[in-house]
């Protein structure tokens, strides 16, 4: 009797400690049906793609990455892709992190530099294009992935860019249970987020705790780079946009990014605090309801991104 | 929260005011077991008694995936306070004196009030348990965060061990801020889970 209870208590706890979520693959981006469109149509998403040889006009037409947070996917930059056409003086590089976009199980098995690589190959492809004013937007999760390739030398092997956006970034976590993944994640295996109606099949479902871990780690090396201090290549300029309710990503996130960025010639970053309760509040199709003034700082933050990219 | 703040507060005097010191010493004196004497580690028959002892001590914290920082505390304890079993303290910390220090880091302070409950589990072995309770604020050094929430309450359950080395007592402790950071009305920094070294220097106030 003892040797089966002991045979049984393993499979218990293997059971207990791996759930799996239940994964509707008709209507959930977690599922196998719904993939992010850029992975059906990459030209309609990445300028390197569209454009793969620049005539000498094209190549000093301000080009933006932009990169979308944990868990999202490329649509969360949609509206500025939007704006950029109607505009016509910059195009927008919509990259998808790696390991997002999919499904569940490639979005448990990526580590956040799998997630980063993606911005880094539209970067390398951009510049071996011949594209001369690149500059980056990073979302949530997607500014300290950009913020990540100061500290490893990346712009310095590969060429300065000119202007980096950070909206609503994320260093420290709203939610600070998250400092625990490491001990409750095996247990938990899993936790789910709720979706407004508009963001069903864009946003994954279910974050598996592997991710959440790969989340950690990557907010925590940049906590700690900014801490030592984090210096910008020559002739880039920062700018922080920050909303000042945001309980997914710590409004404090600012403050450390703030601190711990420098401009090659020693300044300060530039930082703007949002009146917003919004997380990622330049995203604003797909949530359940949005204000006036919601819509108002969405357009007056995209227009600036694009003076001073031009500039 | 200003409840358990009072009673906090409040207790050693409450404690003090009723039971007469004359009375708890007849009683000890009079009905106590002697093993019960010698656990709970009171005076001897014959001796002074009413021991209260003060420890100033040193402090180290290191949060859960955030800073290093350190300070100063005192520690009480009196035969009156169940035998020496309970302990009140007070303490200061400061990231200023840790991860602050020539870095980028935040500088943060913590002011703490607290109540320990000490029981020997072995030879100069105690585990403890408490609720600490303070004042946290935090300094962004720039107009721009005016708006963001820069100090909090201070609500935390903590426990660990106490071992006597020599003159000094080394307590170790895991703490879980009941408060902590969620991205509108509390600061970010104020993270929940931290471990934290307490070395006190105790001597005796009265004989």
């Amino acid at each position: 009797m003892a040797k089966k209870i002991f045979l049984f208590l393993p499979v218990l706890l293997l059971t207990a400690c791996n759930p799996q979520p239940e994964i509707d693959d008709a209507t959930m981006l977690d599922g196998t049906q719904i993939n992010d469109l850029s992975l059906y149509e990459p030209a309609n998403y990445l300028v390197s793609l569209a454009i793969p040889k620049p005539t000498e006009a094209q190549k000093n037409i301000p080009v933006l990455i932009a990169a979308h947070g944990y868990s999202a996917s490329t649509f969360e930059w949609d509206e500025m892709q939007d704006f950029a056409r109607e505009d016509g003086s910059f195009l927008v590089s919509q990259v998808l992190l790696g390991g997002h976009g999919r499904d569940f199980a490639d979005f448990k098995t990526a580590r956040w530099q799998d997630w980063q690589s993606s911005i880094r190959d539209e970067y390398r492809r951009l510049r071996a294009a011949g594209f001369k004013n690149i500059s980056l937007a990073g979302s949530s999760t997607g500014a300290p992935l950009i913020v990540h390739l100061f500290s490893d030398g990346f712009f310095e092997a590969e060429g300065a860019p000119n202007e980096i956006f950070l909206i609503d970034p994320i260093v420290v976590s709203g939610n600070k249970t998250l400092v625990l993944v490491d001990l409750l994640g095996p247990v938990l295996g899993y936790t789910t987020t709720d979706l407004d109606a508009g963001e069903h099949g864009k946003w994954y479902v279910y974050r598996p705790q592997e991710s959440l871990r790969q989340l950690m780690a990557l907010i925590d090396l940049t906590r700690r780079n900014l801490e030592k201090g984090i210096t910008l290549t020559p002739g880039t300029r920062l700018k922080i946009y920050k909303s000042e309710v945001d309980r997914t990503a710590d409004p404090v996130s600012a403050v450390m990014l703030h601190k711990g960025l420098r401009t090659a010639t020693g300044n300060r970053v530039d930082v703007e605090m949002i009146p917003s309760d919004l997380h990622v509040f330049t995203r604003l199709r797909g949530r359940d309801r949005i204000s006036s003034g919601d819509s108002a700082r969405q357009l007056t933050v995209f227009r600036e991104m694009k003076e001073r990219m031009a500039n | 929260m200003r409840n358990l703040l009072l009673s906090i507060v409040l207790l050693p005097a409450v404690l003090l005011a009723v039971e007469p010191a004359d009375t708890v010493t007849t009683e000890i004196r009079t009905t106590r077991p002697t093993a019960v004497v010698t656990q709970l580690n009171l005076p001897k028959r014959g001796r002074s008694v009413h021991k209260a002892i003060l420890a100033p001590a040193l402090l180290v914290r290191k949060t859960q995936a955030l800073y290093w920082e350190s300070g100063v505390g005192v520690d009480y304890t009196h035969d009156r306070l169940f035998g020496r079993r309970l302990h009140l303290n007070a303490g200061y910390l400061t990231s200023r004196l840790g991860s602050a220090l020539g870095t980028n880091a935040l500088k943060q302070d913590y002011f703490l009030l607290g109540a320990d409950w000490h029981t020997p589990v072995a030879d100069r072995l105690k585990w403890l348990a408490g609720i600490h309770t303070g004042f946290f604020s935090v300094d962004y050094e720039d107009e721009v965060f005016a708006n963001l929430p820069a100090s909090s309450a201070l609500l935390s359950i903590e426990t660990g061990l106490n071992y006597t080395a020599g003159p000094v007592d080394l307590q170790l402790v895991a703490g879980y801020n009941l408060i902590a950071g969620n991205g509108a009305d509390v600061p970010g920094s104020l993270f929940p889970v931290y471990y934290q070294l307490m070395v006190k220097l105790p001597f005796e106030l009265r004989k």
